[in-house]
């Protein structure tokens, strides 16, 4: 009778499931390593982190409804100034009253004119890769999300990368409604001389 | 034996394994700004006071650049002749000639015969007004200038008073007007000359 020997198995190293394990570990690390770096690297798309300042801009969007936006630039310091000059003697509540009804009446514009107006200052943009451009979006909470992604979309898609913006919510009844609007001589970061606009809200 | 020895050593292996991966994503996470290394807590989040964001107190809209104004002789009007100095000196050189003239609205030079003093000068006095009635200013002052033409002195040969001139009303306070070059002589250094001095 013949016996057979149980041997052992020969007991060894499982390489295969340690490899698949050490590689699963250093995917998962690659990953969120990179997942705390892209944010950064995509800031150029995100909005401006909050600080305690006064939002200064070259242009303000304050969207009124879909099709009704009220646009701001430097040539609406000329209407402040303007209504400053001639209608002085108003009381203050009034001549705030006056300097708001005569800037929304001149540049109310609709979703097209706001698409001509924007296209123009990607042009200005493109053309001269050291101009630094800053847009202010205001956009009250009805207001569908994706006409200001829309808006924003547009915006950074210049050749130079150099239109900044910054979003934040507000409707056109808390200009309405601000303490004081003005001109004010101030100094830019060049050095130029400027006459601003400031809404104190 | 064998068996505690195999777990031994694949626990070794792991925890380097491990410990090579976590150094070289500590390596990774340390050269990025510490903002962004560093998440908040979520039961910090409520206690953390939010800042305003910009434009909720307030918005400035940067508005056009303020150009400087030059009061100076206005070269790109017709006519604006320089005075010349040599031959002034070769016609009379003990002319002594005071103008008061006005500069008017709209930059031009008024004088009457009255306003020139020549004290027998005549010749330089007549070519010394000739060439001022050319003269016009660019419009951001007007006032009174007065000018004193003094041939033999030794130094100030030229001395323009500018104190009467004051900037027109027109003109915004915060837009400043420097003065530019106010009198159009050839021939005679700029030492010679004292623009501001009164007499």
């Amino acid at each position: 009778m013949a016996f057979k020997i149980q041997r052992k198995p020969k007991e060894r190293v499982e390489l295969v499931s340690l490899i698949d394990m050490v590689f699963i570990l250093l995917v998962f690390f690659m990953v969120t390593s990179f997942a705390i770096r892209m944010p950064m690297e995509e800031r150029g798309l995100s909005i401006p982190a909050p600080e305690n300042a006064l939002g200064r801009a070259q242009i303000v969007i304050q969207f009124i409804d879909e099709n009704d936006i009220f646009w701001m630039d430097e040539t609406s310091a000329s209407v402040v100034e303007e209504v400053e000059e001639y209608f002085g003697y108003l009381s203050p509540e009034r001549l705030k009253n006056k300097i708001i009804n005569d800037l929304i009446a001149q540049n109310r514009v609709s979703l097209e004119v706001l698409n001509e107006k924007i296209n123009n200052l990607r042009m200005r943009a493109g053309q001269d890769p050291f101009a630094r451009f800053f847009v202010l979006i205001r956009c009250p909470n009805h207001i569908p999300y994706f006409q200001v992604i829309d808006v924003i979309t547009k915006l950074s898609d210049t050749p130079y990368r150099n239109i900044r913006y910054g979003c934040v919510g507000g409707t056109l009844n808390q200009i309405r409604e601000c303490r004081r609007i003005y001109t004010v001589v101030e100094e830019d970061a060049q050095g130029n001389r400027r006459k601003n606009i400031r809404i104190d809200l | 034996m064998v068996r505690q020895s195999f777990w031994t050593w694949s626990a070794l292996v792991v925890v380097i394994m491990a410990g090579v991966i976590w150094g070289w994503r500590e390596y990774r996470l340390r050269r990025l700004p510490l903002d962004s290394v560093l998440i908040p807590p979520i039961e910090y989040r409520e206690k953390l006071e939010i800042p305003p964001r910009p434009g909720i107190q307030g918005i400035v809209i940067t508005g056009p650049t303020i150009e400087s104004l030059f009061f100076s002789i206005d070269l790109t009007k017709a006519g604006v002749r320089s005075l010349d100095w040599r031959r002034l000196q070769a016609i009379d050189p003990h002319a002594d000639v005071k103008v008061n003239c006005r500069i008017g609205d709209e930059g031009q030079l008024w004088f009457s015969q009255d306003d020139v003093l020549m004290g027998g000068h005549t010749e330089a006095g007549m070519i010394i007004q000739r060439t001022l009635k050319t003269w016009m200013y660019t419009p951001f002052k007007s006032g009174v200038i007065r000018f004193w033409f003094n041939l033999p002195s030794k130094g100030r040969k030229l001395i323009i008073d500018t104190s009467g001139l004051r900037r027109k009303p027109q003109i915004p306070e915060y837009v400043p007007i420097y003065d530019g070059k106010i009198h159009l002589v050839d021939g005679l250094e700029n030492e010679n000359i004292w623009v501001g001095g009164r007499f």
